[in-house]
Formats: structure tokens, sequence, C-alpha cells
């Protein structure tokens, strides 16, 4: 579903993010993406999103090749895969739905589905009562939450996420853990960033670690 | 705080995304929804929009109000069309049936509308009329006065006049042919360079337009940097972005159009009077003519096309500057 062959990443302004990673995550499959602040765990992040180019190497993400895709191509591509962003990276200027509808409302969905989705992945994540909301009222762990549902919405094949627990108390990302591997179940990949040490031990998955830019285990 | 709902976990999620165009409605209603959303935000901050609609409204007015001057004079100069007669008149010796012979041969000609015979006796007791010099010329041993043909051209245009002076020349009997087309080709010349500078003015007109209403866009977009940040970040298309933004420029240009119209009505109405007098004392039968329905909606339609390219410009221009 995702793979690196060789990836390097070098900033215009020098900064070396990635040297040579290469890994693959398969349909279905959790992975997690580890290491110190800055050891490029974001800008990994980025280039599966097409956000960002590499420098060198190839990102293949379900079948694609984005070093080669065409520009016009690149929103259709964003559209398979649902992202949480560190920084929540919420519109505060409308409601919790509006915000978790905007996927849909990217890809055309009729309205009526639009509603049901989102009422259905406000559900999942507990903040079906707080829709009409807008995100400046909710705290951090209840803002990273909306940006879940906004990540799950469209049903995304891949979904990245960049700290999705970093603001939530163990119970609470416990259980969005369990919501993301319920999307695994049905085939959906993942690869979620954390630097979160009990998070990695009581959830087993295969952990992909950085270090300034290198893999230097789980590839 | 709500805490998530363990049932949730029994429901599966969906496999994945289904193709886009599977759920996408139709066009027309993802076109209603933003158009009815672009309308709703312009409404909601009247201020500075409303100033860009009263400067679309006057920038338009100029043109406009070029294109009614040259329209109204154009009007006007059918009136005066039988000023534009020639006369031709014959030597003193041709006699009367040999005079009217030429004028029923004139008369077939098409580009001759009426080829009126004024013998030498009419002309006389008409100019004696007109100069009040009566007696004296009554005094005079003989008619000094030539017989005349007064011609009205079928069309007031100078070929038709040059095409009939020619058939006139062909005419022995016809001593000298008096044309005045001079101030009729004048002020042709006159109305076709008002009309160029017309077409000169719509153009800086439209580049101002173009200027002003792209200038009003990307303040918009400027606004919404962060929203058209995330939107790329979710796969958002250009025509997705672009899209409320192309309908503000729309709305813009037509309400600058409608009002544009509403101004030139004013303007008409209220010079209406002072035109109605001096035609009155030119004891011309000169009226003000307004803009058609028709022109009209042109003027909207143009307004409402400039506000679109001024939009779609500016967007596209802005929108490269976000990066996702």
């Amino acid at each position: 579903m995702i793979k690196f062959d060789n990836v390097s990443m070098r900033y215009p302004q020098g900064l070396d993010a990635l040297t040579n990673v290469s890994f693959e995550i398969n349909k279905g499959e959790m992975v997690f993406l580890t290491g110190h602040s800055g050891a490029g765990k974001s800008t990994l992040l980025r280039l599966i999103l097409a956000l960002e180019q590499c420098s060198s190497g190839e990102v293949i993400v379900n079948g694609a090749n984005l070093g080669r895709l065409p520009r016009s191509r690149v929103p259709f591509h964003r559209r398979q895969i649902g992202a949480v962003f560190q920084d929540h990276q919420l519109l505060f200027d409308r409601s919790v739905g509006a915000n978790v509808a905007l996927p849909l409302e990217i890809a055309e969905f009729p309205p009526a589905e639009v509603q049901r989705r989102v009422r259905a992945a406000l559900d999942k994540v507990g903040l079906l009562n707080k829709e009409k909301m807008l995100p400046t009222r909710l705290s951090g762990g209840e803002q990273q939450r909306v940006g879940i549902a906004r990540a799950v919405v469209n049903r995304p094949r891949i979904i990245l996420a960049d700290e999705p627990t970093g603001n939530l108390d163990p119970e609470l990302s416990a259980e969005v853990m369990s919501v993301f591997e319920q999307f695994s179940h049905v085939g959906v990949s993942l690869l979620i960033a954390s630097h979160d040490k009990s998070l990695l031990e009581n959830f087993q998955h295969r952990t992909l670690a950085l270090d300034h830019g290198r893999l230097i285990s789980g590839g | 705080m709500a805490r998530i709902k363990q049932q949730s976990s029994k429901r599966t999620p969906a496999t994945r995304s289904s193709a886009p165009s599977q759920f996408a409605y139709s066009r027309i209603a993802v076109h209603r929804k933003v158009a009815s959303e672009s309308l709703r935000q312009l409404l909601r901050a009247p201020g500075t929009s409303g100033l860009v609609v009263v400067v679309i409204a006057v920038a338009m007015m100029l043109p406009a109000l070029l294109l009614l001057l040259t329209n109204n004079l154009q009007a006007n100069t059918g009136s005066v069309e039988k000023a534009a007669q020639i006369t031709a008149y014959f030597y003193l010796e041709v006699p009367e049936n040999k005079a009217l012979a030429i004028s029923e041969r004139l008369q077939a000609l098409p580009e001759i509308a009426d080829a009126e015979y004024l013998s030498a006796s009419e002309a006389l007791t008409e100019f004696s009329q007109a100069s009040g010099l009566g007696e004296t010329l009554q005094s005079l041993a003989q008619n000094p006065l030539p017989s005349a043909l007064i011609i009205t051209p079928a069309r007031s245009s100078p070929d038709t006049a040059n095409a009939i002076e020619q058939s006139l020349a062909s005419f022995e009997e016809i001593e000298f042919v008096q044309l005045d087309y001079l101030w009729l080709q004048r002020l042709e010349a006159i109305l076709s360079l008002v009309n160029q500078l017309g077409g000169l003015l719509l153009v800086l007109v439209a580049i101002g337009l173009v200027v002003i209403i792209g200038n009003a866009i990307r303040v918009e977009v400027e606004s919404k940097r962060e929203e058209i940040r995330i939107i790329k970040q979710f796969g958002g298309a250009d025509s997705f972005i672009a899209r409320p933004f192309l309908y503000t420029g729309l709305y813009l240009g037509v309400a600058g159009g409608v009002l544009a119209c509403i101004l030139l009505l004013v303007v008409l109405s209220s010079l209406g009077p002072a035109v109605a007098e001096v035609a009155s004392l030119y004891e011309s039968e000169f009226q003000l003519i307004s803009l058609s329905v028709l022109e009209n909606l042109l003027l909207i339609a143009a307004a409402a096309g400039l506000g679109w390219a001024s939009a779609f410009i500016s967007v596209l221009r802005k929108m490269a500057t976000i990066k996702a």
C-alpha cells in the first residue's frame, strides 16, 4: 500500500530530513512510526500525502509513484488518505460537524450522505453531542478527536496520524487506538507517528524507528 | 468529557472509499450550494463589496454613455436626411419637356428615391419669397434662374452620393451639380471617431475593472489562506477552492452592471427635459433614446463576465502561492 524505496529528502535550506529510507506497509497493516522530535516523522507523512516531493528515491502509494504523479492527480491521491495532523488543523470559523464534513464536501458527496457519515464519524470518537459547537469551545483532546473523525469520515484506504493521542489521557488514547484497529481489520493501512512509549508497548504493532532521518529499525 | 462509545466498536467501517464519481451528485446541486453560500458571505459584509459594486457601476457607465451619445447622434442624422439632397441645375436653354424626361429617367435609378423637377419660374417665385427681393426681381426682363432637379438619394451615404453624381454627369443638359454631402461625411467621420474612442475607453475600463475586482478577490483569498491550505491537504482540487471566489466575482459584476443600468436611467431621465428644451429651440424633433432592453442585458452580462474573469485570474495567481 505504501512503499518507500531508498527515499531521501533534503529541504532547500540544506537540511537532510530523511536519508535512504526504505520500508513497505501492506494493506490492512497498522504500523507505528517513532523517533525523537525532528527525526523526520512529519516529513515522512508529508511525503506520503504528496505535500512534499522527495529529493531522491521513490514513494509509491496505492500503486502510484508520487514522483511521477501529475499535478492534477494530486487532489485525488490525497482524498484516498485520511490524515490526522499534530496541530489539529481545524477551521475555527465553522462548527465541529462542518469540519468533519470537509473531506466529503471536497469529494462532492450528496448532502444527505455527508450528514449521515459525519454523525457516524463523530459517534465513533464520542463527540456526537458537540456537532453544532465551534471547535474553540472544545478542549485540546476533543479538538484532536474532531481531527480523527475528519480523517476517517471519507473511509480512506490509508490513515496517517501524527501524534494522534498527544492530548489524550491514557484511557481515551486506548479508545482512539481501538478505532484505528477496527479500520485495519477491514483492510485500511495505518501509519501512526508517536513517541508515546506506553502506547507503543500496549499495542503490539510493527514500529518504524527514525533517528536523524535514518530508519534504524522496523523497515 | 464524553467518552468514546463502546458500542461503536461493533460497527465495522466500510472497506474503503468508493470512487468519488459514484456519489458525486448533480453538478447543478454542487453549484447551487456554493452559489448560495457565496451570496450569503457577500451579504454578510456588504460594506467593502458595496464599494466595489459602485466602482464597477460608475466605470461601466462611461462607455455606456458614449455609446448612447453616438446612438443618439446617429438616430438624429436620419431626421435630417432631407438636407442631404442633391441639386442638379440645367442649362438655361434646356426646354421643360426635356428636363422632365431626364427627371423620369433618373427616378428609375435604384439609388435615387425621388427626383423633383423645379421649373425656372417656380424657382424664381421661391427665391423672391425667401429673399424678400420680390419687386427687384420682377423688374428683370427675363428669369435669370435655371430649372433644376432636387434629388433625394435612397440612402444617405457618401457612396450613394458619388454614384448619383456620376449618373448626372452623363447628361449634357445638366450644367452643375451641387452636393450637400460634405457635412454628412464629416459627421460620419466624427461619429466613427467617437465610436473608436468608445472602444478604447471600453478596453481601459475593462483593464481597470479586472484590477479592482481582482484585488477585492485577492484580499478575500488571502483572508482564507488557512482554510485553503487545509482544503488542499484533504485533496480539494483547484476548481473546488476557486469556485466560491468565482461566484463572488460574478455577483460583484452583476450587481455593478445592474447598478450601472439604474444610474444610466436616472441620468437620462434627468437630462430628458433639458434635451427637449434645446431640441425645441432648434425646432428639431430630436428625441433622447435610452439603452434598449437588450443593450441593458448586454451591459449586465459584460459586467458579470468581467467580474468572473477578474476573479478567475486573481484566484489562479493567488492560489498557486498557498502551499498545503
